[in-house]
């Protein structure tokens, strides 16, 4: 386990963390919480492409399916301790002294690198997985990173 | 004409490949700390290499040579994305003169109101060409994503790729009614040179730009 076990024991307040953020990431997070466990959130945000049957004209399609399931083993690997994310597991530990906001921006930044995504589509999916965390507790949250890797 | 569209600032968005821009899709400036305006559609999930090739609105105006190649190229980075209304907020390194048009809500306008479409239809195929279409709302409709539910407007005029993150405007108004995002057309399991015949409609979606004030 990490040294995040005792942080994620206390009390933790979404509706304060939530107005760190802006509107339009408020009304996503609260979105991602209405789905019944994490990876139908996951899916749902990670699908999303606006309305239904909608041509969209120009773009950039990139890799799209597999951020879901990137974006699970990253952070899993990230948060429960995995050898390959120590350095960024100390500056994490950094962050968190800087509250909730700023450990959220370390862990979307830490994985928008691994992932080649921006920081800022990843908030709203790093926000529900702390919340996640929170409800469950992170022995949970971890317990499934052994059969992943 | 040009007094009243003098307040819009429209960009192509692409990304840099090998020295050369792979034009993506169209975009407006809307602050003057350089803030662009996109579909996320456009610019995709990463940040790598996106730039933006800034016009004035004199260029709407005067032959544009479509001869010259040659561009100037702004380094931008996603600064706010919202995949829920495939909304993108892209800000470049630049202070932006002048003043800009007011966002406002489709409530602005009734159903049947003129506007003007501005972007660069066809970019996707390399033809930078500022254009303007002038249109008028056809529709206004709910649709939704997932369980958000946005306002939306049917425009009656057809539109191609590239003009997606095109500013829907209106002139009377002079307000930022809207941007372009695409057309209705369900998978029809037909492709004609790449293109489902079901997008040939004569109409295009637009989303109310009351939804950027959330993310600015």
């Amino acid at each position: 386990m990490t040294c995040f076990d005792e942080y994620f024991e206390k009390d933790f307040d979404l509706e304060n963390l939530l107005t760190k953020y802006k509107p339009y990431q408020r009304e996503i997070v609260r979105s991602l919480l209405s789905y019944d466990n994490i990876d139908d959130g996951l899916e749902a945000y990670f699908s999303s492409a606006g309305p239904m049957n909608m041509a969209c004209f120009g773009g950039d399609s990139g890799d799209k399916k597999s951020y879901k399931e990137r974006f699970i083993i990253e952070t899993r690997k990230l948060i429960c301790g995995d050898s390959g994310y120590q350095a960024e597991q100390q500056k994490m530990s950094l962050a968190l002294t800087g509250g909730v906001e700023a450990f959220v921006s370390y862990i979307a930044a830490s994985i928008s690198k691994t992932l080649d995504i921006s920081e800022v589509y990843l908030i709203p999916c790093v926000i529900f997985v702390i919340v996640t965390i929170a409800k469950v507790g992170i022995k949970a949250y971890c317990a499934g990173i052994t059969s992943e890797n | 004409m040009e007094q009243v569209l003098g307040i819009m600032k429209s960009v192509v968005v692409g990304r840099l490949i090998e020295s050369q821009v792979k034009m993506l899709g169209s975009g407006f400036i809307i602050t003057n700390d350089g803030k662009i305006v996109t579909t996320r559609h456009v610019i995709g999930d990463s940040n790598r290499d996106i730039v933006a090739i800034i016009d004035t609105v004199s260029a709407l105006f005067d032959y544009q040579d479509i001869t010259n190649t040659c561009c100037s190229v702004m380094p931008v980075r996603i600064v706010e994305v919202d995949p829920f209304r495939d909304i993108a907020i892209l800000k470049a390194d630049m202070q932006v003169p002048g003043g800009f048009a007011k966002i406002a809500s489709l409530d602005a306008a009734a159903v049947g109101s003129d506007v003007v479409i501005i972007g660069y239809p066809h970019c996707v195929e390399g033809r930078k060409v500022l254009t303007i279409q002038r249109t008028e709302i056809g529709a206004k409709i709910i649709m939704q994503c997932q369980n958000i539910k946005s306002k939306y407007a049917v425009l009656n005029i057809q539109t191609r790729p590239g003009q997606s993150g095109s500013v829907v405007f209106s002139r009377d108004c002079q307000l930022i009614l809207g941007l372009i995002i695409g057309s209705f057309a369900p998978d029809s399991g037909i492709s004609l040179g790449g293109i489902n015949p079901r997008e040939l409609n004569q109409t295009t979606h637009c989303i109310s730009a009351e939804y950027l004030n959330d993310m600015l």
